[in-house]
């Protein structure tokens, strides 16, 4: 069994390579164009496949080439090519019944992982341990179950069942999805001893962490939730860890420096491809921020209160605060190698970490992971002369005042969306509106959450995405007439608009 | 109390007429649409019913409202517990008496439509309310003329269709309709009756867009003059739940049809000024000289069903502002400065349902029809669309002439394809 599963992840390593994702999807345009000859759309992607597994074993030979290659390496890609696009580009007919026995397998497949690895559970040490499973078997898992879901649920409802999927993995995900017994056991290990002052700690443990290696995903999948959370963390981290290298060291030809830039740049190719597929669709359909956020936005509607309607001042202004804070927070990161034993650089205290202290997911995913025990100390007064500390409740409370009050004004804040919102337009993600089908009633502009007039308005313009819209798809969920907005994925058609709420 | 819009110092009584005479050539017009119908080959048995529902009594168990035209949100009227009553009357008989009490010179619809309120008998003068949107001069008139005979509430729209900057003041209308409403009938506006009311016209939106997909694929399973039909009756102020059964039985019906062979008639759009039941003469001719009608744009036929109120959020003012949207800005009324609804929802109509041309009825003495007719004309011929334009009345002198221009028309379609 064992053998088995080593030789499938060995063998099927390049196919979780971003660079054949990438490729992937720029050949996609090809293979869906009807003009072409149809066994040269049929033969393009396995081609492009199996000559880049030749390639990759070929190059990976060389230790430094493996390397590299390991680095650009996500076990999200596997799930993404073989399962999302063709539940994406499939039409629903009979070809799509028997496509969905795939889905099916995985889902086996990640159970029969599950029952291996509690199998390496050393005799008499019985328990529970949540489910002990790779993540490239759980991830493949998650999107199978999205998958199965989808013929069965409305866009709305598939749009919860892939939020609630995507919080439970990177909220919870810290302790009910280790990769196997020990890593669970190091785990409970990190949990006994105290945590350490907040302001210092360095380094948490992902459970999608190998050497040389690291994750992040765009959207908040915060560090600070339970257990060092399953990835890395956001984009804004990453940044951070860019921002702290010194480039001193790494002239210098320090090795642990250099071994840092160079995980932090493989993650940032990584992070780079991933928001060029999606765009900030990760916003809207993974962040568990934001996911919090509308949970208490549904508060607010259970209660039958109306929500504000931000003016275009506020607006900009939760933009500029936005770039001001992550900008802010980039340049004292920067100071990073100059801190001194005391944390002090030119006689100020400065986290390590100085954005993550201010954003207010570091508040509020631990809480939300691990209830009130999670309740993350104050800075003191005496970091950046109290900064921190005025700055990190002030974003707790319009986090909180935004969410309830204003649906998603605070990701017109938010810095780690910023960066995904400039794939928004010439990513491979397009909303297109179809203007002669549009009836001018305006609803899209109405339900949408980050308050976009864009859709409503453009009548010239296919290509209706822009920077703020977090492809949450609102608008086609409910615009009434059938065909008039369409999801695009590299030129071939995911959703469109639909009276019945179907998503596809 | 809302304040009245109309000058109270200058009330009048009501002029009425009561003539015998007029109410039997009425009736004798719509009698002989009826046997014009019943010579259709192929008709749903259940149009009795909807013909039936045309002038069947209103019931007293509930108030009816009366309206006029495609933007008065009914839903309201059905929340308030009351029954809507479309009441913009095609009776030809009706004209005369409407003419010679106001002006030859406003449109017959609205001749006639002043006709039946005279006429004491009528079912616009059941109603406990008048309705009526603010969307030409004669409607705009006609509502001061109407005060007299009911409480008359007249919607004002606003000039362009831009919801960015008039949909504050849209909504603001809508709740003063709403306030109107709840002062002549006596009752509360409830959320949860409103949500239930916009529920209810989704579904009838659900199986009108039904019949029209199923229509565009074989049109001659139901006649366009029988699907107007029962899109009119659905206005008669009846149990909103029997048509729905008896519009989804009709449905099914049509669904099993299969044509014994592809016809080859040619497949036209219609659009323009609205064709009232006992009036169906423009629809009557398409079909008598060989044309199949397989989708319009008439505000009494699919259009006035096709859009959705739709909502997201439920407290009432977004209530009041979905209402707003679905019945001011996704309007296809000429009254608007700028009308491109109708014009890429025919363009749109006629990719969709493979259409080889346009029809315009342009109900003489409408000036907006009349005049968007040019540029629409302009616009689909640049587009290389086949387009006529029918400008008529309700009277039927001019039948014949209408029909030789009409089989030209064709004739030229059937030579292109």
């Amino acid at each position: 069994m064992t053998f088995i599963f080593e030789t499938l992840l060995r063998y099927l390593e390049p196919f979780s390579s971003g660079i054949l994702c990438l490729a992937v999807l720029f050949l996609m345009p090809l293979l869906l164009d009807r003009s072409k000859p149809r066994i040269l759309r049929i033969l393009i992607i396995p081609a492009a496949a199996v000559a880049f597994w030749l390639l990759y074993r070929h190059v990976a030979a060389s230790a430094p080439a493996a390397r590299w290659l390991g680095r650009l390496n996500s076990p999200l890609f596997p799930a993404m090519m073989i399962l999302v696009l063709p539940a994406v580009y499939l039409s629903r007919g009979r070809l799509y019944k028997l496509f969905l026995l795939l889905p099916a397998a995985f889902l086996v497949l990640a159970g029969l992982a599950v029952v291996h690895a509690y199998r390496g559970v050393p005799p008499g040490s019985g328990g529970f341990y949540w489910l002990l499973i790779r993540p490239s078997f759980l991830m493949a898992g998650a999107v199978s179950l999205a998958v199965l879901a989808q013929p069965l649920a409305s866009l709305k409802n598939f749009r919860r069942v892939v939020r609630v999927l995507a919080f439970i993995v990177l909220m919870y995900g810290g302790f009910m999805f280790r990769q196997d017994y020990t890593d669970y056991k190091e785990m409970l290990g990190r949990r006994a001893t105290p945590a350490r002052d907040v302001m210092t700690i360095s380094e948490t443990t992902p459970v999608v962490r190998e050497a040389d290696k690291l994750l992040h995903l765009p959207g908040a999948p915060c560090r600070f939730s339970a257990d060092g959370g399953y990835v890395q963390g956001c984009n804004m981290e990453l940044w951070q860890r860019v921002m702290q290298a010194s480039i001193l060291k790494v002239r210098a030809r320090d090795v642990g420096e250099t071994n840092a830039l160079a995980c932090a740049t493989g993650s940032v190719a990584l992070l780079l491809v991933l928001s060029f597929a999606a765009a900030r669709w990760w916003c809207g359909w993974i962040c568990p921020l934001s996911s919090m956020g509308d949970a208490l936005n549904g508060l607010r509607r259970l209660a039958g209160l109306p929500h504000l309607k931000p003016a275009e001042p506020v607006k900009l202004g939760m933009l500029l605060s936005g770039l001001s804070m992550g900008t802010l927070g980039m340049a004292l990161a920067k100071c990073y190698p100059y801190l001194d034993g005391n944390g002090e650089f030119m006689g100020c205290k400065i986290p390590i970490y100085p954005f993550c202290k201010i954003c207010p997911g570091q508040q509020i995913c631990p809480v939300a992971s691990r209830g009130p025990a999670g309740l993350q100390p104050l800075p003191g007064w005496d970091w950046l002369f109290g900064f921190f500390r005025v700055a990190v409740i002030a974003m707790v409370v319009l986090f909180l005042v935004s969410f309830l009050g204003a649906r998603r004004l605070w990701c017109r804040f938010c810095p780690m969306g910023m960066i995904s919102g400039f794939f928004n337009r010439g990513g491979m993600v397009r909303l297109r509106k179809i203007a002669r089908k549009c009836n001018h009633c305006g609803v899209c502009a109405e339900v949408c959450p980050m308050d976009i007039d864009t859709v409503r308005s453009e009548m010239i313009d296919e290509n209706v995405g822009s920077f703020h819209c977090v492809l949450c798809l609102k608008c086609v969920e409910k615009c009434p007439r059938d065909g008039c907005l369409v999801l695009e994925l590299a030129g071939g058609k995911v959703t469109e608009s639909r009276f019945d709420g179907k998503a596809k | 109390m809302t304040e009245s819009q109309f000058d109270e110092r200058y009330r009048l009584p009501p002029y009425r007429m009561d003539d015998p005479g007029t109410r039997k050539r009425s009736r004798f017009v719509a009698d002989q649409q009826r046997e014009l119908l019943a010579n259709l080959k192929r008709r749903p048995a259940t149009i009795a019913f909807f013909e039936g529902l045309m002038d069947a009594p209103l019931q007293d168990s509930s108030p009816a409202v009366g309206y006029f035209c495609n933007m008065i949100p009914t839903e309201l009227v059905w929340a308030l517990g009351a029954r809507p009553v479309r009441l913009g009357c095609g009776n030809p008989a009706l004209v005369q008496p409407g003419e010679e009490a106001l002006t030859g010179d406003i449109c017959p619809l609205a001749k006639s439509s002043f006709g039946m309120f005279m006429d004491p008998e009528s079912r616009a003068n059941k109603c406990a309310a008048v309705l009526m949107p603010a969307s030409c001069d004669a409607k705009r008139k006609l509502g001061e003329i109407l005060s007299d005979y009911k409480p008359t509430f007249v919607l004002n729209l606003p000039p362009e269709q831009d919801a960015h900057r008039y949909i504050k003041a849209a909504t603001l209308e809508i709740e003063r309709l709403a306030g109107f409403l709840c002062d002549v009938l006596g009752r509360r506006l409830s959320r949860s009756r409103l949500l239930d009311a916009i529920e209810l016209s989704r579904r009838r939106t659900a199986i009108v867009r039904a019949i029209q997909e199923l229509r565009a694929r074989k049109p001659a399973a139901l006649s366009i003059r029988d699907f107007h039909l029962m899109i009119q009756a659905s206005f008669a102020g009846q149990d909103p739940e029997a048509w729905l059964r008896e519009a989804r039985r009709a449905l099914e019906e049509a669904e099993l049809f299969e044509a014994a062979r592809k016809r080859l008639r040619p497949r036209l759009v219609l659009t323009g000024a609205p064709i009232i039941w006992p009036n169906f003469k423009p629809l009557n001719l398409i079909e008598e000289c060989g044309a199949d009608v397989v989708a319009d744009t008439l505000c009494t036929g699919a259009q006035s069903c096709f859009d959705p109120v739709v909502y997201d959020e439920k407290s009432r003012g977004a209530l009041m502002r979905a209402l707003a949207q679905r019945y001011v800005f996704a309007s296809a009324c000429p009254c608007f400065i700028s009308q491109g609804v109708r014009t890429s929802r025919v363009i749109d109509l006629v990719e969709e349902f493979k259409a080889q041309g346009v029809v315009n009825y342009a109900l003489r003495l409408c000036q907006l029809f009349d005049l968007e007719a040019y540029r629409l004309s302009r616009i689909l011929k640049s587009r290389k669309i086949p387009f006529a334009n029918i400008r008529t009345d309700y009277s039927l002198e001019d039948t014949e002439q209408l029909r030789v221009r009409l089989e030209a028309f064709l004739e030229t379609i059937m030579e292109e394809k």
